[in-house]
């Protein structure tokens, strides 16, 4: 994968891995990335909610996959081979995300993120993106992990 | 490899062995109010056994404390009855055990062992000068005693010790040589370092001495003395009994081959000649034959203990030099019986077990799992098309039976019996019911079940938590149970048993009971309460207790009290995925019963289908598996679906509304039933088709996936087939409670 250097000012700059839902950029802390994996059908499990696909076996180890389509708001779709899973290690528990495709890994320095607006929240919907990265022009929406898969989750169980 | 360390890792497992062994040995003791000889003995044995090895390692205030310690129960082995002091002796024991386990724990930590083991050794001291001071008129209890000798009788303990006061009367004044080959336990291992032991006692003492090999660091020097023995030669001018004792002492001898040497021997090495003043008299024959005899002994086992006399050393006695042999034989006979005992512990301790790191046993067992998996993937290989491969399906055959040993093999490993958890219980309620002045008895049912090493970790704080609750705030002080007509002695049972697929933990005492009052109060002063107290049932008033920052004791004690306790015990219980529950009755007790499944184990199971899931049910739930007849299912007015079966009508669960699956059959005819058994009822389930009889390794669910679903009732865990494929585990119990 190519990598974007941002030259910037030393130590504040974050490695993001930025991948795509429904043709939008997402970038997600790498430092919580443990792998990935290319897309897979999921086992379904009981009284499933509706963004989860369901667990899938990574060498021993079952891993609940959250469908990023379905938990972002988008579209489903049936997933082709551009597809992977992105694994992440949330309190030492692996959860996969699938995505529509992966595109590298930016480095984004502390000036080209800001917050995001608050008013972008529409309705229900919490922010899931909390930074949006202006790199060279181009929006890449930084996701919250706690937000994602935590506690917004709460609410909805 | 740091020689250091391992040696320091082996150290202190063989002494937490022995610890433990001490502590059963008085807990034992202590219901009797009083030790039995062979358990005097036995006592006798670890602390000498857990001096040598202090010594060894050189922490001198272990030794020290294990040399008062020994010296303490030669004077009780050799017939002084502590009489009135049994109860002090017992506490002085528990605290000696507890300063050793605190020692050992700094040492787990890397610190080093630095404890002031002085008040004890003043206590023993004190102890001792009771027993050997009231005793002295009374007489020594003719049970107790052992191994009537005349006067060889009180030089033993002495001799033991190492002291040799009784060499004073021995005729021989003259330097004398002797050779002794030592031979250590096969098992031993870093003979040199051993060998160096021996040089640095040998250098305390007043005696000249070399040694072969000479450079115990050179590279093949444990080899050597492997081989031919450890090869020492020792000029001395008094008794080589304290030789013969520091010898013996040391770990790991297996022999020791002692014989006197003439001055003019060409054997004696020129360094030891060299320093040679006085022309030394021939060897004293009388204290060799002593010795030749006590050497024999330290072959044997040392099943006799000190109890039987020794033929041998009584043939050889003559004359003058009689009693002088008889206490060298004695002495000689008792330290050669403990090393017999010694090494028989020590082959347990060494030889059977082996500390692993579980790191290491979990990546075992997942590599298990895949070599599983790849099996699967060799042996139903698309590439080996319609061919028939005779010769293949039988070495596939065998391979799988291997593999399936192997993973049987490592499941195995990680199991261990809650019986070491329980009798840390055992220490806990004796001195909690000294402090709180209670009588409480405790009872310990199915100690040997066996759970995986995680859930015993996580297991004990809990059991800790809520003993400690139930000896503190449960059973009631004597007068008060006398007042309230019940046996003044309070008892709490603690059970350990399987149930198909959980482990089922239950601690139950006779006592007050819990203050339903006083725990509403507390929850609603704390604000803890999440729903109307009219609407709560008892059950779920006793359970507030789990909540955090929850206490209803006012003052804190050292034992309970902080409002943490429960806490806890609900999170660890948590964590390997088990449940708390507690009960209880006021004036009659209170029971807590901890759930936990079986994180890591193999269950064996039917596998069945509903759409495109996939489950495991364990088979000893199964009653039988039935294709049903439409005739035999039926609804009451409320909607509960259930089926008759030779006669006897029960609960149906369609998991297929039960788990929300939409793809699954809907025909009574087109599916299966299955009719199990719960702990509590039996039941039946309908799905859509068995799939055969499967060994599976039950995994837990992943955490996140509470998140994930509405609801997970009824799943217990899955497993990973050897195609890869998922299967959730039913929790038969779970759905029991659901019908």
């Amino acid at each position: 994968m190519d990598e974007i250097l941002e030259k910037g000012p030393g130590e504040d700059i974050c490695e993001y891995l930025i991948f795509t839902v429904d043709s939008i950029e997402f970038g997600i802390d790498i430092s919580l990335v443990q792998e990935i994996i290319e897309y897979q059908e999921a086992s379904p499990i009981p009284n499933m909610l509706d963004f989860c696909s369901g667990i899938i076996n990574i060498r021993g180890t079952i891993v609940p996959v959250i469908d990023m389509r379905r938990k972002l708001g988008f579209e489903p779709r049936v997933y082709d081979d551009r597809a992977c899973i992105i694994v992440i290690k949330l309190q030492s528990e692996l959860v996969g995300m699938i995505v529509d495709g992966v595109q590298d890994v930016a480095r984004i320095a502390p000036e080209q993120l800001s917050d995001s607006p608050a008013a972008r929240t529409k309705g229900e919907i919490k922010p899931f993106t909390s930074k949006i990265a202006n790199i060279n022009g181009k929006i890449k929406q930084i996701i919250s992990v706690e937000a994602v898969f935590d506690v917004e989750l709460e609410g909805e169980c | 490899m740091n020689v250091d360390e391992s040696m320091l890792d082996a150290y202190i497992y063989e002494t937490q062995q022995l610890l433990e062994a001490l502590e059963n040995t008085l807990l034992a003791g202590e219901s009797g109010h009083r030790l039995d000889a062979d358990q005097i003995n036995e006592i006798f044995r670890v602390v000498h056994t857990i001096k040598g090895a202090s010594a060894m390692m050189e922490f001198e205030e272990l030794a020290t404390l294990s040399h008062k310690l020994e010296d303490m129960f030669a004077l009780i082995r050799d017939g002084k009855d502590p009489g009135a002091a049994w109860p002090a002796l017992f506490d002085t024991m528990f605290a000696a055990v507890s300063f050793y386990n605190a020692e050992m724990a700094k040492l787990l930590d890397k610190q080093p062992p630095n404890g002031d083991s002085l008040p004890l050794r003043e206590r023993i001291e004190e102890l001792v000068r009771l027993i050997s001071g009231d005793n002295g008129e009374a007489g020594p209890q003719p049970d107790e005693k052992s191994a009537p000798e005349g006067e060889a009788e009180s030089a033993a303990p002495e001799a033991v010790a190492g002291e040799g006061k009784e060499k004073a009367e021995e005729p021989e004044t003259e330097d004398a040589y002797y050779k002794a080959v030592v031979f250590f336990e096969k098992e031993s291992q870093m003979e040199n370092l051993r060998a160096f032991g021996i040089v640095q006692e040998l250098e305390k003492m007043d005696v000249r001495f070399a040694f072969k090999p000479a450079d115990l660091n050179a590279k093949d020097a444990a080899e050597e003395i492997a081989q031919n023995g450890f090869v020492l030669y020792v000029r001395t001018g008094g008794s080589i009994d304290e030789i013969k004792s520091v010898l013996d002492e040391t770990l790991f001898v297996r022999s020791v081959e002692l014989t006197p040497l003439s001055e003019d021997c060409g054997e004696i090495p020129d360094e030891l000649r060299a320093k040679d003043e006085a022309p030394a008299a021939a060897a004293p024959a009388a204290a060799g034959a002593g010795e030749a005899a006590a050497q024999e002994d330290s072959g044997g086992n040392g099943n006799g203990g000190e109890s039987a006399p020794q033929p041998s050393g009584a043939a050889d006695g003559n004359g003058a030099t009689a009693g002088q042999q008889a206490s060298g034989a004695a002495g000689g006979n008792g330290s050669a019986a403990q090393s017999g005992g010694m090494a028989s512990f020590e082959t347990i301790a060494k030889q059977n077990f082996i500390s692993v790191s579980v790191n290491k046993l979990d990546s075992l067992l997942n590599i298990v799992g895949e070599i599983v998996t790849a099996q699967s993937m060799v042996i139903n290989n698309a590439d080996f098309g319609d061919r028939p491969h005779e010769s293949f399906d039988m070495a596939a055959q065998q391979l799988h039976s291997l593999i399936n040993e192997l993973q049987d093999i490592v499941m195995s490993i990680r199991m261990i019996p809650m019986s070491t958890l329980f009798q840390k219980m055992r220490r806990l309620v004796r001195d909690m019911s000294r402090r709180f002045g209670k009588q409480i008895q405790l009872e310990i049912i199915g100690e040997e079940t066996e759970v995986d090493k995680n859930v015993i970790d996580y297991l004990s704080d809990p059991l800790l938590h809520i003993i400690r609750n139930s000896v503190d705030h449960g059973i009631e002080k004597p007068e008060v149970r006398r007042a309230l007509g019940k046996p003044e002695t309070g008892k709490i049972v603690l059970e350990a048993k399987m149930t198909g697929s959980d482990v089922v933990v239950t601690i139950s005492d006779d006592g007050a009971g819990l203050n339903k009052e006083k725990i509403l109060q507390k929850a609603r002063d704390k604000g803890l309460l999440t729903k109307p107290e009219s609407e709560m049932t008892d059950r779920e008033i006793y359970n507030l207790i789990f909540l955090p920052g929850f206490s209803t004791k006012d003052e804190v004690t050292e034992y309970s009290g902080r409002g943490v306790g429960m806490d806890v015990v609900r999170k660890n219980i948590a964590y390997i995925g088990g449940a708390v529950t507690v009960d209880s009755a006021p004036g009659k007790g209170t029971t807590h019963t901890i759930r936990i499944p079986l994180t890591l184990t193999i269950v064996d199971g039917m596998k069945f289908n509903v759409g495109k899931m996939n489950f495991i049910v364990p088979t000893v739930n199964v009653l039988s598996a039935i294709k049903p007849s439409p005739d035999d299912v039926f609804r009451d007015p409320e909607g509960n679906e259930m089926m008759m079966i030779l006669g006897k009508v029960y609960p149906l669960i369609r998991l297929s509304e039960f788990f929300n699956i939409h793809d699954a059959v809907t025909e009574i005819a087109d599916g299966m039933v299955m009719h199990l058994s719960s702990d509590e009822r039996d039941f039946c389930i309908f799905f859509d088709q068995l799939d055969g009889e499967y060994q599976v390794v039950v995994k837990k669910l992943p955490g996140y996936l509470e998140k994930c679903s509405s609801s997970l009732k009824g799943i217990g865990g899955c497993a990973i087939l050897g195609d890869g494929s998922i299967n959730l585990i039913v929790d038969v119990n779970g759905l029991a409670a659901e019908c």
